[in-house]
């Protein structure tokens, strides 16, 4: 791919010198930080609507004939890794997957040709994306598929795919989303308002443009991944898969959030901008959100957002109206089927409760990445080792979990109407479920399965086997887990074993509590926060979502302030949703709340600071 | 879009590009004049990036100030692009009806009112034009202004990428991208439009340079020779020198006489040197200076009828007192 342009050498040189000066693009950011707030919301609306006329048909795909989703992972494997080697930018990627999936959508396409189609696409992704340099010719594209396809074919595959996609090239892809999102963020945090308490708060004013570039390449590298498997990419729209991959970012870096007001921020930007009304949207949401009062089902409460701030207060009465007629929805309705995700809901764009089913998909397939991905991250001399590492405790973290959950129940998360999608629960639970431990009374403690050699024991796919990437060799993983932890996170190494030793500790009673210590009252060590053991209900949402039939009480010690209950009714189908509805409804009468618990009345005496959790 | 092209008669040669050569044509079945837009196809690099790119941009951008593209015909060694079809562009328009080519200022202010319109809705779609010139914006019989040639357009990320700085016919291209920035944004249409203000105010580019130095030099003797003080960072740029010659800044009055004060504001804000600084379309829009095209005719107290039934009453009752 020599340039015939004599100049480029030089230009390539300059860009790159210019690149290294850290001062120059700080410079240009803020140059341009005051345009790019003033469009942002615009631009967001119309990749919603772009998205809506671009989505590929999973039911017409799988009605081809000579070619299905088994093929798929394979030919994004190698087109990644093309990607990859010609360092093309990172939008080229999805836009390529998209267009072979809507032409996958719209015509027949032989076996013989699958390939043919992937690299056509590839081609005009470039071509749309990348400098003319990046683009390769046909001569390139003959000897990455062996010379088995002419010069001609491909050619005719253009015009081909051309026609038959109408010219919409463009497609939204989820690095556009990432960008706009981890930028409304850190618009939000300079207004030093991200919801943190004031201990965690400082832990935020970290999330400077370092640990953004952090969430930024790990959000790539999870959405990536995701577009591997046929069940997670076509069940969910480009903006959900971003959203769950930014917020699945900060918890890989342990970047201390609140997943539902994180959410709600996302559903609250894109609905804003959703409005139609020029001149009745405000210029800089992210000033103006402020605390809306929300109707739940049990009554009313105050939502601070999590970007709340004193001043700017110029959120107009039609925004604030809407908001508030569906915010209480957005807490109390856990009803979110995946077929209806199709059609772009305005009113909310990514729910509780999809989000953890997109969360507890995406947790089985983090450590089991197609060879593309592979080499491009998890090389050992690559720069994104030190991420990776924290990739691999986390999905450490989150498999312990998930088996010791798995262990004692045999709760079936997925949603039914996911199953026709490809996500069965039958190949969740493909290997046999053990028996049900009847007595737990003595509950998994948190120092036992450490399972240091077997942590690689393979993972549970959320596909059917022949839809994943063929590899399941741990190789890399075991050798990086061994590595020493690198410096940078040494200096809180402690601080990170505190936290998630009370982590450990609080999915352990709320283990206990899923696996049949029914109507117990369980009692916290105060040393454990309230604040943790909902973490660990949130993340532990698989725990408990589906059939619960238990009991749950937390309650602090008499002598700590904060004392809270959440509690399920017996036989009542629970999940995050109505949880976090519940505990929200906790927090909103001020001194004394009550609700039933099946039956008998709990006080929750003084205000927990749930809202910083929830 | 599955026309052929013996659905159109191919009528004068309106213009050349880089890329492609323009006719006029004619649709057969209805007689309404169409732009033909041709397009010859590479064996080697298939379809040309420029042409993915405009058709795929200009097929989202629906605006009454852009160009509307009818349709693509697609033949094995051509591609055509059928575009609605305009009279002139805005060089010819002033060549032809312009006093030693400057126009009226209610003309000016009427195109650029239209331009900025175009502009801001490129902008809000997320496009970068990053080709205006008064070439490139059409003007039809009903004095409407349309943004056309999206040959060089975009798509553009948020926060921004960072693009190929050879953009921008020389005369129109902003200081930062000649200084070297290659992470430029919306500011860059922006520059462009105010090089526009003046042209047609006077009648003469504003800065024809010869090369990107020549162009440097063009900029700074009116708006002032940039340092560390009036453009914090400017040292930094790629092709920043610190032996340039030192011009001060020079009155936009005596450069465009013949406009008013509030017109002179919008030039100097649409003319700024730090990208930043720069207006936006749209605030540019809500700019008093278009306060005439925006709020054409004060609002008259009397239109409520509901409201004048109860002034007649008033009156009627004043009137009583009064006879009383």
């Amino acid at each position: 791919m020599l340039s015939p342009d004599r100049f480029h050498q030089i230009r390539i040189y300059m860009a790159q010198l210019k690149a290294v000066n850290i001062n120059l693009q700080q410079m240009e950011f803020k140059a341009h930080s005051g345009s790019v707030s003033e469009y942002q919301l615009d631009v967001l609306s119309h990749l919603l609507d772009q998205e809506t006329k671009s989505l590929p048909n999973l039911r017409l795909i799988q009605q081809q004939p000579q070619i299905n989703l088994n093929m798929r992972p394979l030919l994004l494997d190698f087109l990644l890794e093309v990607i990859n080697k010609s360092k093309m930018s990172k939008a080229t990627f999805p836009l390529a997957v998209n267009l072979i999936d809507r032409y996958c959508s719209t015509r027949i396409v032989k076996k013989h040709h699958f390939q043919l189609l992937g690299l056509t696409c590839l081609w005009v992704a470039c071509k749309n994306l990348d400098s003319k340099f990046k683009v390769p010719n046909l001569e390139d594209l003959r000897r990455m598929c062996c010379k088995s396809y002419d010069k001609k074919l491909f050619l005719e595959m253009e015009n081909h795919l051309l026609i038959s996609l109408n010219w919409s090239i463009n497609a939204p892809t989820y690095d556009t989303y990432i960008d706009l999102f981890l930028n409304l963020l850190l618009a939000g945090s300079k207004n030093a308002s991200l919801n943190m308490s004031s201990e965690t708060s400082s832990k935020f004013e970290a999330f400077n443009r370092l640990l953004v570039s952090d969430v930024k390449i790990l959000s790539l590298f999870v959405c990536e991944l995701m577009q591997f498997y046929p069940n997670i990419y076509f069940s969910f729209t480009t903006i959900q898969i971003a959203i769950c991959a930014v917020i699945t970012s900060m918890l890989i870096l342990e970047i201390p959030i609140n997943i539902n007001s994180y959410l709600k921020f996302f559903n609250d930007v894109v609905r804003i901008s959703k409005q139609e009304d020029d001149c009745d949207r405000p210029l800089y949401v992210v000033n103006n959100i402020e605390s809306v009062t929300v109707y739940t089902e049990n009554g009313m409460c105050e939502m601070p957002s999590p970007l709340a701030s004193p001043k700017n207060v110029t959120l107009p009465t039609s925004a604030i109206r809407s908001l508030m007629e569906t915010r209480g929805f957005t807490v109390s309705s856990p009803t979110d089927s995946p077929a209806s995700n199709y059609s772009i809901d305005h009113k909310e764009v990514l729910s509780f409760s999809s989000f953890n089913q997109l969360y507890s998909n995406l947790v089985k397939i983090l450590k089991s990445p197609p060879n593309s991905i592979r080499t491009k991250y998890f090389s050992e001399e690559g720069k994104y080792v030190r991420l990776m590492r924290a990739v691999i405790d986390f999905a450490n973290m989150n498999r312990r979990l998930y088996a010791s959950i798995k262990s004692g129940t045999n709760v079936s998360f997925m949603n039914p109407a996911n199953s026709q999608l490809g996500v069965g629960s039958k190949a969740v639970n493909g290997s046999k479920p053990r028996v049900r431990r009847i007595s737990t009374m003595e509950p998994v403690t948190p120092n036992t399965p450490k399972c240091n050699g077997n942590h690689y024991c393979s993972p549970p796919t959320p596909v059917s086997s022949n839809i994943s990437p063929k590899d399941k060799e741990p190789g890399p993983f075991l050798s990086i887990q061994h590595q020493q932890q690198p410096t940078a996170r040494q200096a809180s190494a402690t601080e990170v074993r505190a936290r998630k030793r009370t982590f450990e500790d609080a999915v352990a009673i709320a283990n206990s509590s899923s696996t049949g210590v029914f109507s117990k009252s369980v009692t916290i060590n105060p040393a454990i926060t309230t604040a943790e053991v909902i973490s660990a209900i949130g993340t532990g949402n698989r725990i408990i979502s589906g059939k619960a039939e238990s009991l749950f009480e937390f309650q602090h010690n008499e002598s700590s302030n904060s004392l809270f209950t959440a509690s399920i009714p017996e036989g009542e189908e629970m999940d995050c949703d109505k949880m976090a509805a519940r505990v929200i409804s906790g927090t909103s009468q001020q001194q004394r709340c009550q609700y039933s618990v099946g039956g008998d009345m709990k006080r929750c005496k003084s205000q927990p600071q749930l809202s910083n959790f929830l | 879009m599955t026309g052929s092209s013996s659905q159109f008669q191919q009528l004068e040669k309106l213009g050349e590009g880089t890329y492609a050569t323009v006719y006029k044509g004619r649709n057969r079945a209805t007689g309404t004049f169409v732009a033909l837009k041709e397009i010859n196809l590479d064996s080697e690099e298939g379809t040309p990036s420029t042409a993915i790119r405009e058709i795929s941009l200009m097929k989202e951008l629906d605006h009454e100030n852009i160009v509307t593209l009818y349709d693509v015909i697609h033949t094995e060694n051509k591609l055509t692009l059928v575009f609605e079809y305009m009279d002139k562009d805005l060089k010819k328009y002033m060549e032809n009806h312009g006093n030693q080519n400057a126009l009226d200022l209610k003309i000016v202010k009427s195109f650029m009112f239209q331009l900025l319109k175009g502009i801001m809705f490129c902008h809000d779609n997320r496009v970068l034009h990053r080709d205006l010139k008064p070439q490139n914006l059409l003007i039809n019989h009903k004095g409407e202004l349309k943004v056309g040639d999206f040959g060089l357009a975009r798509a553009f990320g948020i926060p921004f990428n960072t693009f190929s700085n050879e953009v921008v016919t020389l005369w129109y291209r902003a200081p930062d991208v000649l200084l070297g920035s290659r992470a430029y944004t919306t500011s860059i249409d922006i520059w462009s439009a105010g090089c526009i203000f003046a042209e047609m105010c006077t009648g003469k580019p504003l800065f024809p340079g010869t090369n990107n130095d020549d162009q440097l030099t063009k900029i700074f003797r009116i708006m002032g020779t940039p340092n560390e003080r009036t453009w914090p960072g400017v040292s930094q740029y790629t092709n920043y020198k610190n032996n340039w010659q030192i011009f001060l800044p020079q009155d936009f009055r005596m450069m465009i006489p013949n406009l008013d004060s509030m017109g002179l504001n919008l030039v100097q804000s649409l003319l700024q040197m730090r990208p930043e600084a720069r207006i936006t379309a749209r605030q540019a829009l809500q700019h008093p200076w278009f306060h005439e095209i925006t709020q054409p005719t004060p609002v008259l107290p009397l239109a409520d009828p509901y409201q004048q039934q109860i002034q007649d009453q008033q009156q009627k009752q004043q009137q009583q007192q009064q006879s009383y």
